[in-house]
């Protein structure tokens, strides 16, 4: 008992003595807990509930652009019924999908699932082919996740809309329905009366499938998403949507999701008012990131130059440091800023170097001075995206 | 027969062969006489070597018989239970020791044998029961001795030549026969000993050694073979015995078991009607041996009503987008050069969850088929529900050993929905094919093979939607007919057991009115007499 305080004081001491040690020296390989940060951090966290082949993978690809086999490759085992894919990487998502797998079974209960989902996820897609009317085990358990928790929003997503109309090109504009659609639509409406807060028919194919329209609905469910989400998990998606609607090529297609969700990661430490803790966090976060992009570009060790590069121009975190420190004192004022501005040198640090890094791949690195400029140039775009969630830049 | 008539026949007898004793005789004095008894001796001995040889090769093996192997098969409509005390019956059988001639004629023996047999048959069915044939009804027993008889009868008669003239005192007589055909060869030893000592010497010993074995060989072959066949006819109608399948009386088993082994009913024109509510009308159709009963089942939604509707050809069952049917709805058509077909369209399982209700329900549905199509969507690859329904159903099924489960052929329907949705021409060569639409057919099928495993016989892809029928008119009829033979024993099992607790009330009281009937016509008759 009397040695428990100063045992904790030391080590205490030794974490800072570390993070210190840290903040001097970047390890690119450098270990630190984010979880904490991670849990506060506004990244939407989407429970998928639906039937195999029901569509929910067709959603997870809408939404996050990722292609199947990357889907199917970040999906890993969470309760012994269900699986979790956080999008883009596992140490800072911008989007987590919970999936239910039990619902097959009939004797499925949901009671594990939702001890350990309850807490995270803020909205429930429940998929249903709307042709398929065998949901009763699916709907008892969907009836006590509900009693459960009312408040989290659950949005009904029918899908497959083309088994109403087979062989026939999805009736335009959105949502101009056929009798027959209509009619199953509002049958399914009564099946599953008081176990949703909105519908939405949606038909998401793969080109092969030879539809004109491939996200036949997409647009309405996103909408519906962004409106059923709290403010600042809607600012998230937005700003996530916003950038993936910008960019055609693969490797920024690829790269931005990582960026953003390591902004959104920063911003959250940036914005927790105690002075130095993102002293030693901040830093860290970027240099994961920049790690994690040369991964994700198929040049794992391509950070090291960059770093030491942006290191001694003084770009990221370390050139504005004692501004954002100074800020940080200043209460509510103070974290705002500290969060915008962490978010928005992230997320420059992150494009600057997807930008040498190509150039890099090219076979000619820039120089200290082009670097400096694309950083500039993203900080102020990253600062309008910041202050406007889905704003093109 | 008087003695003086059959010193007449012997002294006839006797006449007629004495100029072939002469000859026999003459022949060999003078094939001695010019010194060819060398030559003659070789063919005469290939001869023997042949017979030899050749019986040794047909009596090598107790099975490989001069008679037919002494093996019934098992009738295809036979339950587990009743394969299990097959097994048991076909090892008895082949384990009785071999028979000899005298044995034949005893009674008791039959009698011992058959009751080891009654007991263990008996105890597969009633396992403890200390009487095996408590449970059993005089008629029941009198049946089951009948078809054994009768069946005998139809064996010997057919194998045996000769047998409709045979007593037991000829097989008697036949083993004498054998016996006086060593004491005649003893004699021809002794003098062909005294004309050519060697030759005869290296003759007896071969015979010895050979022949006369070989012939007794043949002799009990005969007899184990008869023995064998029945104890096994008896065995299997011992099981029929115990199973409950003769308390319709000889007379409607055998009816019913030709109505099963008939082919198809002749062609006749399409006549459909349609029952709304089987349970209404009573089950009066299900014990209709000329009817072969399908059950429709699947999760709701699957599009067993737009199947029947396919079957049909044109639009008889509510199709519609909502769950219409609410129970049961039974519809009877004749289709051309098939069967009489009965469809029973159940009602859909799954809509509020997996409920004990709808296993039971559907297992009452399976219990009057011959034969379940369970129907499931192309594009729902959760099939958990659907595959534990027909485990349960099974189960349920498992506590009525007396009957046979249906087989369960798989239809997967909207196969239009199949990637590429957007295409359908058909036809499509699904499995072999290349074209997308074929291989996406293809995978779902294996994929619905692997998941029911040998919980169905066959599957089979249709599509169901109006005008884009496919599947149907060949693949599905193809399929059903192939297993028409399977289903007919299904029914015959079926139908006998609801005949049988049927009729059980009926027939008592049918018998005390006949039994009233003739003494009535007894004493008008007698009242008619004029005296």
């Amino acid at each position: 008992m009397s040695d428990q305080p100063k045992a904790s004081g030391a080590n205490l001491l030794g974490r800072f003595w570390g993070e210190v040690r840290h903040f001097w020296k970047p390890q690119p390989q450098a270990e630190f807990d984010f979880s904490e940060v991670r849990a506060k951090t506004p990244a939407p966290v989407f429970w998928l509930f639906g039937k195999t082949q029901s569509g929910k993978t067709s959603i997870i690809r809408y939404l996050t652009g990722a292609e199947d086999a990357a889907i199917g490759n970040g999906f890993r085992p969470c309760t012994k019924t269900s699986r979790i894919f956080p999008f883009p990487t596992d140490e800072a998502p911008v989007l987590t999908f919970l999936d239910t797998r039990g619902l097959d079974e009939p004797s499925y209960d949901p009671a594990e699932d939702l001890a350990s989902f309850d807490a995270q996820a803020q909205l429930m897609i429940v998929t249903c082919r709307l042709r398929d009317f065998a949901h009763g085990g699916l709907r008892d358990a969907l009836r006590k996740i509900r009693t459960v928790n009312r408040r989290r929003p659950i949005v009904l997503a029918l899908t497959c809309l083309h088994e109403s109309y087979p062989q026939r090109q999805h009736p335009q504009p959105y949502f101009e329905a056929l009798p027959e659609t209509l009619a199953i639509i509002e049958q399914q409406k009564i099946e599953f009366a008081g176990l949703f807060d909105a519908v939405v028919p949606i038909d998401l194919t793969k080109p092969v499938e030879g539809f004109e329209d491939t996200e036949y609905g997409g647009a309405a469910l996103k909408a519906k998403l962004v409106e059923m989400l709290p403010t600042a998990y809607r600012e998230t998606l937005l700003r996530l949507d916003g950038m993936n609607a910008q960019f055609k090529e693969q490797y920024l297609k690829r790269a931005i999701p990582v960026i953003i969700g390591y902004s959104t990661l920063a911003a959250t430490a940036g914005a927790i008012p105690i002075p130095f803790v993102d002293l030693f966090v901040l830093p860290s976060i970027q240099v994961r990131m920049v790690k994690a992009l040369a991964d994700a570009s198929g040049s794992p060790g391509g950070e090291k130059r960059f770093l030491e590069l942006s290191a001694s121009i003084g770009i990221g975190l370390l050139a504005r440091q004692a501004i954002r420190q100074v800020a940080k004192f200043i209460p509510y004022l103070g974290s705002a800023v500290g969060a915008g501005l962490a978010y928005s040198s992230t997320y420059a640090l992150g494009r600057a170097f997807i930008e040498y890094d190509q150039a890099a791949h090219a076979g000619h690195a820039p120089d200290a001075e082009t670097v400096k400029k694309i950083y500039r140039e993203h900080v102020q775009k990253a600062e309008t995206t910041w202050a406007k969630p889905g704003a093109r830049i | 027969m008087p003695a003086a008539a059959k010193l007449r026949i012997a002294t006839v007898a006797i006449l007629m062969l004495a100029p072939f004793v002469f000859l026999l005789g003459a022949g060999l004095y003078h094939i001695w006489e010019t010194g060819y008894t060398f030559m003659a001796w070789w063919p005469m001995a290939l001869c023997f070597l042949a017979a030899y040889g050749l019986a040794w090769q047909w009596t090598r093996r107790k099975t490989t018989l001069l008679m037919p192997k002494a093996k019934i098969d098992a009738p295809n409509y036979w339950t587990d239970r009743d394969r299990e005390a097959w097994a048991v019956v076909q090892v008895y059988s082949e384990s009785v020791p071999p028979l000899a001639a005298d044995d034949l004629s005893d009674m008791t023996r039959y009698a011992a044998d058959a009751k080891v047999l009654v007991e263990k048959v008996a105890a597969i069915y009633r396992p403890g029961a200390k009487d095996p044939f408590g449970h059993l009804t005089l008629p029941e027993i009198l049946a089951c001795g009948e078809l054994v008889a009768a069946d005998l009868a139809e064996l010997v008669d057919k194998y045996v030549p000769g047998s409709h003239a045979l007593s037991v005192n000829n097989f008697k007589n036949v083993r004498k026969a054998v016996d006086w055909y060593e004491r005649g060869r003893n004699l021809y030893w002794v003098f062909s000993a005294i004309l050519d000592p060697v030759r005869a010497g290296a003759q007896i010993l071969a015979t010895k050694a050979g022949l006369q074995t070989t012939l007794k060989q043949v002799q009990n072959n005969v007899l184990t073979w008869f023995y064998t066949t029945y104890l096994q006819e008896l065995g299997r109608y011992l099981i029929e015995l115990n199973s409950g399948r003769l308390r319709v009386g000889v007379a409607r088993y055998r009816e019913l078991l030709a109505k099963k082994e008939a082919p198809p009913a002749e062609a006749g024109a399409p006549d459909v009607t349609v029952v709304p509510d089987p349970t209404a009308t009573g089950d009066r159709l299900i014990t209709d041996p000329n009817r072969i009963t399908i059950a429709i089942v699947g999760p709701v939604k699957a599009g067993k009503s737009s199947l029947v509707n396919a079957i049909f050809g044109e639009q008889k069952a509510g199709v519609d987008a909502v769950p219409l049917t609410a129970a049961a709805t039974r519809y009877d058509l004749h289709p051309v050069g098939f069967t009489p077909l009965s469809l029973i369209d159940t009602a859909g399982f799954g809509h509020n969850g997996a409920g004990d209700a709808d296993v039971v329900q559907a297992a009452e549905v399976f219990a009057k088929s011959d034969i379940a199509l369970l129907v499931v969507p192309a594009r729902s690859a959760a099939r958990k529900p659907e595959v534990e329904f027909l485990e349960r159903v099974r189960a349920l099924f498992a506590k009525r050993p007396e009957l046979r489960l249906p087989p369960v052929v798989l239809v997967v329907t909207n196969i239009d929905a199949l990637s590429p949705a957007m295409e359908w021409s058909p036809p499509y060569d699904w499995k072999d094919g290349r074209r997308p639409k074929e291989e996406s057919i293809r995978e779902a099928m294996e994929a619905a093979r692997e998941q029911f495993a040998k919980g169905i016989v066959d599957a089979v892809p249709v599509c169901t939607a109006h005008e884009r029928e496919y599947g149907i008119k060949d693949e599905l009829l193809a399929t059903l007919a192939n297993r028409l033979d399977e289903a007919r024993g299904v029914q015959f099992l079926r139908v006998l057991h609801a005949e049988a607790s049927a009729d059980k009330t009926r027939k008592v009281i049918g018998q005390a009115l006949n039994a009233g009937k003739e003494a009535m016509k007894l004493l008008w008759q007698n009242a008619q007499k004029p005296r």
